[in-house]
């Protein structure tokens, strides 16, 4: 080929790479430049096949086809997470090819090759060599496969000359000989190197990974400009000589943003405090005159996000900063998300993005414009540090060192002199990292103890999705801007904001319709299929009702059927006459307020469903309707609660009504645990420690809450364990709440129910008051939407009970849908009758059916690896134990009780929440009921279709799988 | 003599080159600015499809197809994964200074 050609041609590839790294200056340019620079690399590859004939083809194509193949294939499946650790294993590549490429040509030449081909030949096949090594380990320090603390060898910097020295020994024997000592040697010398590059890589740390790789990039260049000299190739010295320069620009500009030297990096070890120099003092620039005295405020982690939520809907500019800790949380794109709700509402938003956050220089970048925030917004450090003073609010998340004030006010830290993203200039700091542990360079953060601060410590992702929540549920309806306009719209949303409501109210939390349940329904909305675990409502999972209920209550509801014989005669004649009954008895019909305490009749037939089932009197005039359990329940909290100090035993767990309602109504509440090892029952222990802790704290206890059958455990009470119970209540004089609403509920046969009521007549306790709970929204009816239900009072005086009915009457009286389901709850049809037949055989379907779902959904749970629960004996529920693997940062002996307890709430919630988002599944977190601490339990219902039971196992083990490896992997 | 005062030249000028304009890359494209550079460094590709051009024993058969299997899964990931990063950045503002790049 003509000479001058051949010249052009070469010219005009170097062109194009120039071109294309000179296009890397924009977004949308470099990914034209990336393309370019691509052209340019295929274009000199051909052109090499053109101008040499090729002696091996097959083998050539080969490798060059398996070699793209697995290159391509894994370059699009990677995660923008694990691109840090892909690059580092891409420049092990390179360097493999280089040092393989010098081996070779190394060998051939033997001792023919002049001085410059051997020196460049072993220069190529070293730093080759060493550049594999450090890369793969660098690697796997990134993809967390190892520890990331450096490791320092004793006597370290003695091996690395070792290592040099014998390098260099080999080399220069090697100088002079040929054929197989040849070969021997070049071998010994890269083996010798590739353990200088672990040796070497070994001691750098986690945090110092970002030097590192840029480091790498340089070497892995410079090895292949050395190949190239050693070949005679300047296409290689010159991409070689690019690519070195490229490593070399980055390795600075970490260097510098972390303010440690370079040297020191590759000393690596332990970060030593680094002396601020006099030029720093004087003029740094970045110090402070007097920076203030820091007083941290103390909130709970509830009131914290409270006021976060208020800080952001307030904040009229917020900047955003990242760190590491985002990316392991994957919090990046619920942030996202929260930043561009922020600028709907007409905030000024901005990500101020530190250039060591992140693993690898420009990391955060990349996975914020993964999670789809606009790249002009991603702004620098220097650019963004201006406008920290005239900030509203700042939300840091997952970032430390790179926010802490003390390097640029403490002199002999590791980070003295670091520049810093100045968010303690701003009016207010949110900070959202896991805990309050320091970064890696160990400097405690004083931005945390200023009051300005609100810590959301716990997983960013939840503790972001929360904010979310917050904002959006208060900007619905408000229009952006309304805050600055005066008028009647901004007025009204100043006087109900949050903060102006009843602080009882607030606190109150009811889990088993919270967050998680919302999101569900969110993601149901969207057209996502989901299987409702939550709540005990059968009817909303395909139960049927009970045909004699929905007969009787709709002639009841339209009496002018009666006088139609067309449609009577569709009726069973007992539905029909029951029908007659209960209208001659209650002629107003349901449209009418009743008596407060509830329609006569249907009080008398509660008394008497009583007698029949206790074999005991029952008086008709202790009977209240009530809507649903709930009110009855709430009615007792009401009246017994005299002073602030007055409290209520409730078991831990429970299901959540006692907690919030005894928070609503200002009571104190007195915890005891239910003994998960002893098939939930309860222990006199139990509930003795707890009344004496009460005592100690100064709350006096005026009653004990029993939940039998249990929930969410399911435990039936055995007889000796309710007449334990109710001893102690005597003792300590007690009133004792029994909520027995799943009383029909039962399947394990080795238990039986047995009523309080009847425990107590039969012990002859006259002293402690009782008030028993039954309801229509369990058992077999399942009417939960009728709220029918009744308070029965036992052992209280006259007067007592007549404030009981005025209370009531406050609210007039119970529904009457409701009043009459319970009665038909109490009087069924009687054998003989025309529905009994009937009757029997649906409630035992629907018994028999919820009896082998408790099987099937405790056994298939049992069976998962890393879950337990006890058989539910009875009621509706599965409180499902459950383990994770132990996070090694996290020092659960450091916490205090509540810091535990609150770590277990966040990891269930963070667990929950992906179990549905992954598979559809809605169940409460087991820090809704409360739980014993150190262990992690949800609640889920076996209420779902049976086939939907089976899928739901199969997903859940399948979940449970996934998330403790991911879990096992991303703790490092 | 006068091949390795080349050689150098050509090092330094590229090493030159290569400085300034990396300089100008805005710490936003740093990542795929290093996988595009490591892409780049994958030209040792040329050296091991030159090993085929040349009768070598079959061990140094083996050693180059693994240096041209390796170059070749860097030089391919490497471009691509750089594609799908710079495809990642949106804005919907308008862009600053694109106007001055043309390709």
């Amino acid at each position: 080929m003509a000479n001058w050609i051949s010249i052009l041609i070469d010219l005009s590839i170097i062109a194009l790479l120039v071109i294309g790294i000179a296009q890397f200056r924009t977004p949308h340019g470099a990914r034209r430049g990336n393309a370019t620079a691509a052209t340019a690399l295929l274009m000199a590859i051909a052109l090499v096949l053109y101008r040499h004939g090729i002696l091996d083809p097959v083998l050539l194509a080969l490798a060059l086809l398996v070699g793209s193949a697995i290159g391509a294939l894994i370059a699009m499946r990677v995660t923008m997470i694990q691109i840090p650790a892909m690059v580092a294993f891409q420049h092990g590549a390179g360097g493999v090819a280089a040092s393989a490429i010098a081996f070779v040509e190394l060998t051939r030449a033997g001792d023919q090759a002049g001085v410059v081909g051997e020196v460049s030949g072993f220069l190529g096949l070293i730093i080759g060599a060493a550049t594999f090594s450090g890369s793969m380990l660098a690697s796997a320090k990134l993809a967390a496969k190892i520890r990331q603390t450096p490791t320092v060898l004793p006597g370290h910097n003695l091996i690395l000359l070792v290592l040099l020295g014998s390098i260099a020994g080999l080399c220069l024997f090697g100088a002079s000989i040929s054929g197989l000592p040849l070969a021997l040697a070049l071998g010994g010398a890269l083996l010798a190197a590739v353990l200088l590059g672990l040796v070497f890589a070994v001691r750098i740390g986690g945090a110092d990974m970002p030097v590192l790789i840029s480091f790498l990039n340089a070497t892995a260049g410079l090895a292949a400009a050395f190949c190239g000299v050693a070949i005679q190739n300047q296409l290689l010295i010159a991409c070689g000589a690019t690519v070195a320069a490229s490593g070399t620009i980055l390795t600075a500009v970490m260097c510098k943003a972390m303010n440690r030297s370079f040297v020191r990096v590759l000393a690596g070890g332990k970060l030593a405090p680094r002396p601020v120099t006099e030029k720093e003092e004087g003029g740094g620039g970045a110090r402070e005159a007097a920076p203030p005295v820091p007083t941290r405020i103390a909130r709970t982690p509830a009131e914290a996000v409270r006021e976060a939520k208020a800080v952001l809907r307030e904040a009229k500019s917020v900047i955003i900063i990242p760190g590491y800790g985002m990316a392991l949380a994957r919090a990046q794109f619920q942030v996202a998300s929260l930043a561009k709700l922020l600028e709907q509402q007409g905030k000024a938003v901005s990500f101020g993005v530190h250039p060591v956050a992140g693993r690898m220089p420009g990391h955060m970048n990349v996975l914020l414009a993964e999670a789809d925030v606009d790249y002009e917004k991603l702004r620098e450090m220097d650019e963004v540090n201006k406008e920290f003073a005239a900030t509203d609010a700042v939300l840091i998340i997952g970032a430390c060192d790179v926010v802490n004030p003390a390097a640029i006010r403490v002199a002999n830290t590791p980070i003295s002199g670091m520049p810093i993203m100045n968010a303690h200039e701003a009016r207010h700091v949110i900070v959202c990292n896991l805990d309050e542990r320091p970064g890696y360079s160990g400097v405690k953060n004083p931005l945390y103890d200023e009051p300005k601060t609100l810590l959301l410590f716990g997983d960013a992702n939840a503790t972001v999705t929360e904010l979310l929540e917050g904002i959006s549920a208060q900007a619905a309806g408000v229009p952006s801007g309304a805050a600055e306009r005066p008028g009647l719209a901004g007025d009204a949303a100043a006087l109900l904001a949050t903060s102006a409501l009843s602080e009882r109210l607030l606190k109150a939390e009811y889990a088993v319709r919270g967050p998680i349940v919302q999101r569900a329904q969110e993601l149901e909305a969207k057209g996502e299929e989901i299987i409702y675990c939550n709540i005990g409502n059968p009817q909303a999972l395909g139960q049927r009702p009970m045909t004699y209920m929905r007969q009787l209550l709709c002639l009841l509801e339209y009496p002018a059927l009666l006088d139609e014989p067309a449609i009577v005669s569709r009726f069973p004649g007992d539905v029909v006459a029951r029908a007659r009954l209960v209208l001659a008895k209650h002629p107003h019909g349901t449209g009418a307020y009743t008596q407060s305490p509830g329609i006569p009749f249907i009080r008398q037939a509660v008394a008497e469903f009583i007698s029949r089932r206790d074999g005991i009197p029952a008086d008709p005039g202790k009977v209240i309707l009530t809507d649903g359990a709930s009110k009855g329940v709430q009615a007792v909290l009401t009246a017994l609660l005299r002073s602030p100090q007055d409290g209520f035993m409730i078991p831990i767990p429970q299901y959540p009504l006692y907690s919030a309602s005894l928070t609503l109504l200002g009571g104190q509440r007195i915890g005891y645990l239910l003994d998960e090892d002893n098939h939930w029952q309860l222990s006199e222990q139990s509930l003795t420690d707890s009344l004496s802790r009460a005592e100690q704290a100064g709350i006096h206890a005026v009653g004990l809450v029993v939940i039998n059958p249990g929930n969410p455990t399911g435990a039936v009470l055995s007889r000796e364990n309710i007449e334990m119970i109710i001893g102690v209540a005597h003792r300590h004089r007690l009133a004792l709440i029994a909520d027995e609403v799943y009383q029909e509920n039962v399947y394990d046969d080795r238990c039986a129910f047995h009523s309080f009521a009847k425990v107590l007549h039969e012990l002859g306790d006259t002293q402690t008051p009782l008030f028993s709970l039954h309801s229509v929204s369990k058992g077999f009816l399942g009417e939960c939407g009728h709220r029918g239900g009744y308070l029965e009072l036992r052992n209280v005086p006259a007067p007592v009970l007549q404030e009981f009915i005025k209370l009531q009457s406050i609210a007039l009286c119970a529904n009457v849908p409701g009043q009459l389901a319970t009665y038909v709850m109490v009087a069924p049809p009687k054998p003989g009758e025309e529905s009994h037949a009937g009757y029997v055989r649906e409630r035992g379907a629907i018994l028999e059916e919820l009896k082998q779902k408790a099987a099937l959904l405790g056994e298939g749970i049992n069976r998962i690896p890393g879950m337990s629960v006890h058989l539910p004996q009875g009621a509706m529920y599965a409180f499902v134990r459950f383990e994770l693997p132990q996070d090694p940062f996290i020092d659960l002996a450091a916490m205090s009780a509540e810091e535990r307890a609150a770590y277990a709430a966040r990891q269930e919630a963070q667990y929950c929440l992906n179990l549905l988002e992954e598979t559809g599944i809605c169940v409460v977190p087991g820090s809704g009921f409360g739980q014993q601490p150190g262990t992690l339990h949800f609640r889920a219902t076996f209420l779902p279709q049976r086939r939907e039971i089976q899928a739901l196992v199969a997903r859940l083990g399948e979940f449970h799988r996934r998330y403790t490896q991911r879990n096992q992997s991303s703790a490092a | 003599m006068t091949e390795l005062v080349l050689m150098l030249v050509v090092f330094a000028v590229s090493f030159g080159v290569g400085y300034l304009l990396i300089s100008r890359v805005p710490p936003l494209l740093h990542t795929p600015l290093m996988s595009m550079t490591n892409a780049i460094s994958a030209v040792t590709i040329l050296g091991a499809i030159l090993l085929f051009a040349v009768p070598t024993s079959l061990g140094d058969k083996v050693i180059g197809a693994l240096a041209l299997g390796a170059a070749a899964f860097n030089l391919v990931g490497g471009f691509v994964i750089t594609d799908r990063m710079t495809r990642l950045f949106k804005t919907h503002q308008q862009p600053g200074s694109d106007g001055a790049n043309h390709g």
